[in-house]
């Protein structure tokens, strides 16, 4: 078993790693920049250093200062959490060339699932279904064809794209070749990647992805679904797990895809598969080769350890649990705090001068902030995730209002507001709402 | 005449500090080609200390602690962050001294959180003065750009 570990990352994603770490009797080594040097991570790991400024770029994306940090410690694994390099390819190859243990997908892996085109391919060779698109765009009768099959509206996306960038929604009524042209320009800007494609696009899809299990020895587990549908801005807000439109049946039908695409490819560790979900049908987004920000739905209603599963079979180790074992029981939804006010959007770092976080059964709070802690304007806003877990989920969402009415966070603006607001609105307590839901409800 | 203010006490003390001279006669100060002598009863009078300060940085503080400046024309930051004046760093500024600008037009970006903010400008008018560094910190509440 790894003897040490070093977590690459910061906040609550860096003390959900650590604490499972510690049941697992893993010594913790925590990085951080000098912003950082009174953080929760740093305070609770076993070992620490600093090894950078504030900017992510000079210390939590510094590649060559973390790999020293791995070796001065000398620590077996790193875990990148998720966001900054957990999903660099190249911080992955470079790990696996100082013989540390990358707690991740091998990182061909990482390369194959980065490129959203060659990822959709691989997807449709292995049944999983896609969106309808075209990718070679040098044929202007063949785009023509494309569209007079599916119709407007279709969509542009980035090859390298994320965040929305490098994207163009075109109707009927606007001008495709501008759009291509723009999307391409901006494209080329963030991602370094003029290539670009299109697709059909969904006008009114849910988001809903799968989670996945897998070890070095070719078993695969898919943990049902995530309904993370309630987004702004293409950051997720509120998930939950099971879905509540999600028939057994389709359930087991995309899980069964899923699970076959990942033998074929042999992946390795936890994984995601994004889908859009519109009048019954599973649509293929994108795939994220890492741990993810919502994982603790899943580990609330199947009952089982995510990280420390991931920790196990980057050890080598095969998995013990088998695919009719997982059942879902209940309910879970996780709210995102975000430091930021509930109306403008604003982000509001800052010292916070009073902190009471909710408790009592069925309340789960991943959070590395406490009382007199000061938030960084350097990193991301999201302060900490809210899960409530029930038998149903009606009861799960009356232990969501509960809780966040409970949850006291003063000295800083946050979004607890927006939340309860949300949940109390009747689409989301249908469960039918979809990824225009957000859009709707601030206009 | 050019008033004492609070950049010439500043001075002052400072070449008392530095230069380490004590019992102090006579304390000159001469605005044009801003010059400050300090006499000593230590020293005779050829070793009186001159120091001169280079004139054209103590203006635009003169400037600042004498002129009192609207607060309407003052935009401040919202946020705590980091301030960028251009979009990216190969492109032009938003705005440039003795520009027009129309009330919303983008004057510049805060980084806070991973977040690119635009802070556009509350009514039209001509810049006058661009506060805010490129790619340095701003706290909430200082002063990013000044209208005339």
């Amino acid at each position: 078993m790894f003897k040490k570990i070093l977590i690459a990352n910061r906040g609550e994603i860096a003390l959900r790693v650590l604490r499972a770490c510690r049941e697992l009797g893993i010594k913790t080594v925590a990085i951080h920049s000098d912003v950082d040097e009174n953080a929760m991570h740093v305070r609770m790991a076993d070992e620490s250093i600093c090894v950078g400024p504030a900017s992510a770029q000079s210390s939590y994306l510094n590649i060559p200062a973390i790999i020293t940090a791995a070796t001065l410690t000398d620590v077996d694994a790193i875990h990148p959490g998720y966001g900054f390099l957990s999903e660099n390819q190249r911080f992955a190859e470079i790990i696996e060339e100082h013989n540390i243990k990358f707690i991740g997908p091998r990182s061909e892996h990482i390369k194959m699932m980065g490129n959203k085109i060659d990822a959709k391919k691989i997807m449709d060779d292995s049944g999983v279904p896609t969106v309808k698109g075209i990718n070679d765009l040098s044929n202007k009768a063949k785009i023509d064809e494309f569209i007079n099959k599916v119709k407007y509206p279709i969509i542009v996306k980035a090859a390298s794209g994320g965040g929305g960038k490098g994207m163009r929604i075109v109707t009927e009524n606007d001008d495709l070749d501008k759009a291509i042209k723009e999307a391409k320009i901006e494209a080329k800007k963030s991602f370094n990647d003029e290539n670009v494609y299109l697709e059909k696009f969904l006008t009114s899809p849910k988001h809903i992805e799968i989670q996945v299990l897998c070890d070095s020895f070719g078993n695969v587990v898919t943990l049902g679904e995530r309904d993370c549908s309630i987004q702004r801005k293409h950051q997720k807000l509120i998930e939950e797990s099971p879905s509540s439109i999600l028939t057994n049946d389709n359930r087991d039908k995309i899980s069964k895809l899923c699970r076959k695409a990942m033998k074929e490819i042999q992946y390795e560790g936890v994984g995601t598969l994004e889908f859009l979900y519109e009048n019954d049908a599973f649509y293929f987004m994108e795939m994220n080769t890492r741990l993810q920000v919502e994982h603790p739905v899943t580990e609330m209603v199947t009952g089982i350890d995510l990280v420390k599963e991931q920790i196990l079979v980057a050890n080598g180790e095969k998995l013990t649990i088998k695919q009719e074992d997982i059942k879902l029981k209940g309910s879970s939804i996780e709210c995102r705090i975000n430091a930021e006010h509930p109306e403008s959007f604003i982000p509001s770092p800052g010292k916070i001068t009073q902190y009471h976080q909710p408790g009592g059964l069925g309340i789960r709070v991943d959070s590395a902030v406490y009382d007199g802690y000061s938030i960084p304007s350097n990193y991301d806003s999201m302060i900490g995730k809210l899960i409530t877990y029930g038998a149903t989920r009606s009861e799960a969402l009356k232990k969501m209002n509960r809780a966040l009415e409970e949850y006291v966070i003063m000295g800083i603006n946050t979004n607890i507001q927006l939340h309860q607001k949300i949940i109390q609105t009747d689409e989301f307590k249908r469960g039918n709402y979809n990824i225009n839901f957000m859009s709707n409800l601030i206009e | 005449m050019t008033k004492i203010d609070k950049t010439d006490l500043e001075n002052i003390k400072l070449i008392i500090k530095e230069s380490k001279i004590d019992n102090v006669t006579k304390i000159k100060i001469k605005k044009k080609d801003y010059e400050i002598e300090i006499s000593s009863s230590n020293f005779d009078e050829k070793n009186t200390s001159i120091h001169k300060v280079d004139r054209n940085i103590e203006v635009s503080e003169v400037e600042n602690t004498n002129e009192i400046i609207n607060e309407e024309n003052i935009v401040k930051s919202p946020m705590v962050g980091v301030a960028y004046l251009s979009a990216d760093p190969n492109s032009q500024p938003y705005v440039k001294v003795g520009q027009h600008v129309k009330a919303g037009d983008t004057l510049l970006l805060i980084e806070a959180m991973k977040t690119f903010n635009e802070i556009k400008a509350p009514r039209s008018g001509i810049i006058k003065k661009i506060v805010a560094l490129n790619s340095q910190p701003v706290e909430y509440g200082d002063t990013l750009i000044i209208f005339e």
